[in-house]
């Protein structure tokens, strides 16, 4: 493991969700998926750089896809988030009773940078992921 | 030198219990079902997993799919650890943690931390581990016949891949990052980075503190080096574990407060340096 460089600028990821109430809450995916144990934060940013579809054998679907926008470079960030959410939404709206406010109406990965220089300003706002359940 | 390689069936048998029943217990802990729901369209296969067809994985990546997974896991992992039907139990134990291993590895990245226990799987799969502390054992189906050698062994080579795996962790440090590793920023970066989202298994934030002292870092992160390529002395020089196996359990725990990485397989792996033999004769005069 190499050490971390303070020159470096560093994108991380939070996920949160929209309750029917219309509060906004953090949802940490590891009470949901707990078997990607010390694994989700690779898992979502491979998903929001597309690595899934720079593989030797892509899926299927995942081909469809890439033909549909011409080529992987051509693909919007994040082509397969949507169902990813989908998935930790439905996991965390398991959760509750259908009648709960705790229940979620929208999931998202919020995507944040740390620019580099100084130990400040973590949190630089960079893009947004969203899905209505 | 023979001492370090003999050994008591009970002794293996005991650390047969230790790393299968590890993994026993993480299968119990966890969600396969939840898992089968995550889209197959994520997955990012990695060494031989590739070799297996996309219908495999669509079929697999199931709640059903991952149900039976995890009911095979649990079936063999539960026989292994109390040692029933051993030497089959142990080897498809083996087969089947890889290739569960392989699958959570082929969403997320190459984490190492349950790698030395897979190690250990190995090992065991192929020694006779079930000759004591075992109900194949018990039930006169195996007897502890074979020479000190063939028990003691194979704990020395668990002993020695941990060891390989401390020291060559330093060197791999100092090879990727050379002196720069032991920056004043060097490791308050690496811990603020794993601080700042919530994917990670903890969410401590400790790590924010490290900037206002990062004067003492180098010598600190210079320490953890040192251990780490001293490690192997705790294999031949027993008097030295204690001090060595310790600070580990100090630096785990740190890791977890200021990384949020914790590496709970790497150490329960730790009680492969406890003198069973010695344990148990204890328990018999007491």
């Amino acid at each position: 493991m190499a050490g971390g460089n303070l020159q470096t600028g560093r994108n991380y990821f939070i996920l949160r969700g929209e309750t029917i109430s219309g509060q906004t809450v953090d949802i940490r995916p590891i009470k949901l998926t707990n078997a990607l144990s010390a694994r989700t934060w690779t898992m979502v940013s491979a998903t929001v750089f597309n690595q899934n579809f720079r593989l030797g054998s892509i899926h299927p679907d995942n081909a469809s896809l890439i033909q549909q926008f011409g080529s992987v470079e051509k693909l919007p960030l994040g082509a397969r988030m949507p169902e990813l959410l989908t998935t930790w939404g439905n996991l965390y709206n398991g959760q509750f009773p259908p009648s709960s406010p705790a229940r979620l109406k929208a999931i998202r990965v919020d995507m944040y940078r740390w620019s580099s220089g100084r130990y400040a300003d973590y949190d630089t706002f960079v893009e947004s992921w969203r899905k209505e359940l | 030198m023979s001492r370090l390689f003999s050994g008591s069936a009970l002794s293996l048998g005991i650390v047969r219990t230790v790393v299968l029943g590890t993994f026993l217990i993480a299968a119990l802990a966890t969600s396969f079902t939840a898992l089968g729901e995550l889209p197959v369209t994520i997955l990012r296969p990695t060494g031989v997993m590739r070799l297996f067809p996309w219908s495999f994985y669509e079929r697999l990546l199931t709640p059903a799919g991952m149900y039976s997974l995890k009911t095979a896991l649990l079936l063999s992992l539960l026989l292994g650890t109390f040692g029933i039907l051993t030497s089959v139990s142990t080897k498809c134990s083996l087969l089947l943690v890889v290739f569960y291993q392989g699958l959570v590895r082929s969403f997320g990245h190459y984490n190492h931390d349950e790698m030395l226990a897979v190690y250990y799987l190995a090992i065991l799969a192929f020694t006779p581990c079930g000759d004591a502390f075992s109900f194949d054992h018990w039930l006169r189906l195996k007897k502890s016949e074979q020479p000190s050698f063939a028990y003691g062994f194979p704990v020395f080579l668990m002993q020695v891949l941990m060891g390989w795996v401390y020291f060559t962790s330093a060197l791999v440090k100092l090879r990727v990052a050379r002196m720069q590793y032991l920056s004043p920023d060097s490791f308050p970066v690496l811990a603020i980075f794993h601080s700042l989202d919530n994917l990670h298994d903890t969410s401590f934030r400790l790590a924010f503190w490290l900037p206002q002292i990062r004067g003492v870092l180098p010598f600190v992160v210079g320490l953890v080096l040192v251990w780490e390529l001293l490690f192997p002395i705790a294999i031949f020089w027993r008097r030295s574990r204690w001090w060595i196996l310790g600070f580990g359990i100090m630096f785990h725990i740190a890791t977890m407060l200021f990384m949020n990485i914790f590496f709970p397989y790497q150490l329960a792996m730790y009680l492969v340096f406890v003198d069973w033999d010695r344990v148990a004769a204890w328990l018999r005069r007491s």
